[in-house]
């Protein structure tokens, strides 16, 4: 191992502590009071979210025993209800339609399709429009389910919509030519049929039949059907009026509170020097080397994710072939679309372990403990591991081959928790591993700092994620759908926008520390208040995914006033967010060292930008109840998410690639131009995306749905016609340029990274230092009276080092 | 008039309406400390922070980021109305479509060499 010359200066121990606090273990940093109010707000959030989830269990629409005609013929029971749900799971049901309006876009919804074709089959029994109106209502809305003796009774004329519609789905699922986004003979079985029939029957009856003692079904009214009286509840509009007026109100008192009083500390002006060390003096440890990889599979995994995306958008413009080619018989849409779903976890969570590894040396000043860098390397292999037999499993649970092994195995079929339960083990595992790394790494720094303080709120964020990925096992292909909806949400939103959200703010405020950038005590303000904000709406706001499926009223109450409540932060965190990337806040003289970061510092102002259109204006827009009782499972949707997962998520991973990849390709291999073609390319083929078709297709559809019922909007027949299909073929220039554009510049650069990273790594017995920037301190009262403890014990190191152009001075 | 001719007319306008508000978006001043919201403090304040100032870098980027966005969407609109004329080409709707497609091209053709001839602002 060769050791080159250290960059930085030693430090000293930590400045003494703070009164009360033990002796070489550094104080809190921040007022006990952001302390208190992120634990209160947090516990309040997760009490109220307790009892939301006892409300499910005790609200969901009931499973009957069996389903009768009311002249005693038996239609199905509540085991073929489950064994349907199973059907619907392990065939990717819900990746290719939907159920109470959640999974894909391709496919109908298929609660909405059956009531729609079921009520309109009983309306033609009963003698058409004018004379079958009033029965056909009263047949479905009419709850006729006896708890006692656990039967639900249909009208004969449901039960022969019933068998009519088993034939339709068996000619439909059946179907040997496919050109319907599905493989040809997706479901053979005639048992199957009938249970999958039963299941979407099932859903239908819960989406009409009125809960007892309200006037109002299972789903408040959901889906829009004029056949069956199902319209929007006077919840439904109630609190869609009050959400917007707690959202102006919110927004409103946090601005006017944070116009009143510096909470956050902008004022610590100074006239510090800092000087970035170029990053070829900059000596790596083991582990951060060994992140190379972690970047570069990531990197694939994108571009096989935009690959699979284009071949799921390809259906949507073209049903019957890939350009000549019979794409459904090897990759249906179910299955593209499951994989582009899960690589979108998957590439994305590579970059943030990737980055935890990477940070964690820099965070402990330069310490690395023995064996991290094989513990780094074993657990990329257990990622690959993971990554590949999840997606190989869910082609094989899909096509029958695993037997009963299916949802262990292969494909659990829940979107976003698609892939099998074992799989889903072992990566919650890997993340416990990859908190495990970091705690290795961080232990020594650990030990010396107040849990309040960065690197425990760093190590605590890391630690959240394994956490709360594994709240998705409570959800299984046995469960009440309602009920795993319930659980699947917790991590589709919960995990993503509240703890994701979490380790974003806390690594990305941690990188500006460690640049030297922003102070200690601003970017911890920064995290506490993202706590207090983030759980003040996203929290009991995950309710807003729950409006319809199945779920009681409150759950649409407080999930539109608390999710309304989320554009807040957004609202303020994005007028926050140049001001972090203030460079200059530190630093009113320019700096004598360029600025390494320019690519990486841009990828971060392209999340602030996204987070405020793509998750702020684009989320807000389907938000409220009463648009989203007409536009879920619609258009607006997609547009919403990739907006807000590629523009916030997706940026943010390739910002914390390009972060580390300063320091992995070589100053001479490094390229500025490669760097600036894929950040263009990449927002610029995602605004194509969102504007050319996402957007404007969504709206057309939502029109659709909110004039002719949803089943219609939702149906194959609009998705062909040929004004949504001229919007779909819109979007491929902006798709190319992404790919071409965008990825393929990311993937070069990370290969380069790989080949090139230098062989000389940061000795273990190098004394501790500050690794990425020297700060030169003038002699300045004004300046001591405003510089922190921590900041002090930098500056003093950095002189005594001769950091204002002595021997360790970074070159220019 | 087709329905989608009328529809992509009264689109092209709505990214008409995303362009201007990108662009003000764009002009705005990033740093908190110019933003009104700030302004109680500032006057309650002896030595209130002066704001970043625009040239600094990354601020010096915003304005270019947000007019990159905003030309691309007038991009957008154009490759849409031209797609839309292919498939709507009677006389009235050619002239819909062009009077609403017009706007975006005065601006791109404005605005697109004037950015590309704007060096790149350094960092820090």
């Amino acid at each position: 191992m060769v050791v080159s010359e250290a960059p930085g200066a030693a430090v000293p121990e930590p400045a003494p502590p703070p009164t009360g606090t033990p002796a070489g273990k550094r104080g809190r940093m921040i007022g006990r009071g952001w302390v208190q109010a992120a634990i209160l707000v947090t516990l309040v959030g997760f009490f109220v979210l307790g009892f939301l989830a006892i409300r499910t269990y005790q609200a969901q629409p009931p499973i009957p025993e069996k389903v009768t005609t009311s002249d005693g013929q038996l239609l199905f029971t509540g085991e073929d209800i489950r064994q349907g749900q199973e059907v619907f799971l392990r065939n990717g049901l819900m990746q290719y339609g939907s159920i109470f309006g959640h999974g894909a876009y391709l496919g109908p919804d298929f609660t909405a399709d059956y009531l729609h074709r079921a009520a309109t089959s009983v309306q033609e029994q009963y003698g058409g429009a004018e004379a079958g109106h009033a029965r056909t209502v009263e047949d479905f809305r009419v709850n006729r389910y006896d708890e006692k003796t656990g039967t639900l009774v249909w009208s004969p004329a449901q039960g022969k919509a019933f068998t009519e519609l088993t034939g339709h789905y068996a000619a439909t699922l059946n179907s040997p030519d496919g050109k319907n986004g599905l493989r040809p003979n997706a479901i053979t079985d005639p048992a199957e049929i009938h249970d999958l029939t039963a299941y979407f029957g099932w859903t239908a009856w819960a989406a009409a039949a009125e809960r007892p003692d309200k006037t109002y079904s299972y789903t408040n009214n959901w889906p829009s059907e004029p056949l069956v009286d199902n319209a929007p509840t006077g919840h439904t509009v109630t609190w869609s009026v009050l959400s917007l007026i707690f959202l102006l109100v919110g927004a409103g008192a946090l601005f006017a509170a944070f116009g009143r009083w510096n909470f956050l500390g902008w004022h610590n002006r100074d006239h510090r020097e800092l000087r970035f060390h170029a990053p070829r003096t900059v000596l790596l440890t083991p582990a951060q080397r060994a992140t190379a990889w972690f970047f570069f599979i990531m990197a694939g995994l994108f571009l096989v994710q935009t690959l699979l995306g284009s071949a799921t958008q390809h259906y949507r413009a073209d049903l019957e072939s890939f350009f000549g080619l019979p794409l459904d018989h090897w990759l249906p849409y179910n299955l593209t679309r499951t994989w582009h779903v899960q690589l979108s976890i998957f590439w994305v969570v590579t970059s943030f372990l990737a980055i935890g590894i990477f940070l964690a040396p820099l965070i402990a000043r330069g310490w690395e403990p023995k064996r991290q860098a094989l513990l780094t390397r074993l657990l990329l292999g257990a990622l690959v591991v993971v990554v590949v037999g999840s997606l190989i499993g869910e082609m094989a649970g899909m096509r029958g081959w695993l037997g009963p092994l299916w949802a262990q195995l292969g494909n659990q079929g829940f979107e976003y928790l698609d892939l099998g339960r074992i799989w889903q083990v072992l990566l919650t595992a890997g993340m416990g591993i990859w908190a495990f790394i970091l705690f290795r790494g961080l232990r020594r720094r650990l030990r010396t700092e107040h849990v309040a303080n960065m690197p425990w709120l760093f190590f605590l964020a890391a630690l959240a994620l394994p956490a709360f990925y594994a709240v998705g096992l409570l959800a299984s292909p046995d469960s009440h759908f309602t009920a795993a909806d319930f659980w699947r949400f917790i991590v589709v939103h919960l995990w993503v926008e509240d703890f994701l959200e979490l380790f974003t703010t806390a690594t990305v405020a941690y990188l500006f520390v460690l640049l030297g950038v922003v102070r200690e005590r601003v970017a911890l303000s920064v995290i506490f208040l993202d706590i207090v904000l983030y759980s003040a709406g996203g929290v009991i706001g995950t309710m807003h995914h729950l409006y319809f499926s199945g779920e009681p009223a409150e759950h649409l109450a407080l999930g539109a006033t608390f999710s309304a409540l989320e554009v807040v932060p957004l609202l303020f965190l994005t007028v926050e967010a140049w001001s972090f990337l203030q460079l200059g806040a530190r630093r009113q003289s320019a700096s004598s060292t360029p600025f390494p970061h320019r690519w990486a510092v841009m990828f971060l102002a392209a999340v602030g930008f996204w987070n405020f259109l793509g998750a702020g204006v684009f989320g807000f827009l389907i938000n409220l109840p009463i648009v989203s009782y007409y536009e879920i499972g619609t258009g607006l949707t997609a547009n919403h998410a990739h907006a807000a997962m590629m523009g916030v998520y997706g940026m943010l991973a390739v910002g914390f690639a390009m972060f580390a990849l300063r320091y992995l390709i070589p100053e001479e291999r490094w390229s500025d131009r490669l760097a600036s073609i894929s950040f263009w390319s990449l927002n610029l083929g995602l605004a194509w995306m969102s504007f050319a078709t996402l957007l404007p297709a969504g709206a057309l559809q939502l029109y659709r749905v909110v004039d002719a019922g949803y089943a219609d909007g939702r149906s194959l027949g609009y998705l062909q016609g040929g004004t949504n299909m001229f919007l779909e073929w819109l979007r491929l220039p902006g798709d190319v340029v992404f790919m071409v554009g965008g990825v393929l510049p990311l993937l070069w650069m990370t290969y380069l990274g790989i080949r090139y990273r230098s062989k000389r790594t940061r000795a273990p017995e190098a004394p501790a230092e500050t690794l990425l920037f020297t700060e030169v301190v003038p002699d300045s009262d004004d300046d001591a009276t405003n510089t922190d403890a921590a900041d002090l014990v930098v500056g003093v190191a950095d002189k005594l080092g001769g950091g204002s152009g002595g021997p360790a001075e970074a070159p220019r | 008039m087709s329905g989608e001719a009328a529809f992509a007319a009264g689109y092209v306008l709505v990214l008409l309406a995303v362009v201007v508000a990108l662009q003000i978006w764009g002009r705005q001043p990033t740093s908190a400390w110019a933003s009104r919201v700030f302004a109680g403090f500032r006057r309650a304040v002896p030595d209130a922070p002066q704001p970043a100032d625009q040239t600094d870098w990354p601020h010096s980027e915003v304005g270019r980021f947000h007019a990159v966005i905003a030309l691309s969407v007038a991009a957008i609109a154009v490759v849409l109305v031209a797609a839309a004329m292919v498939r709507n080409h009677r006389p009235v709707e050619v002239a819909v479509l062009v009077a609403a497609a017009l706007p975006h091209c005065v601006l791109l053709a404005r605005q697109a060499p004037r950015l590309l001839r704007r060096p790149e602002p350094p960092p820090g």
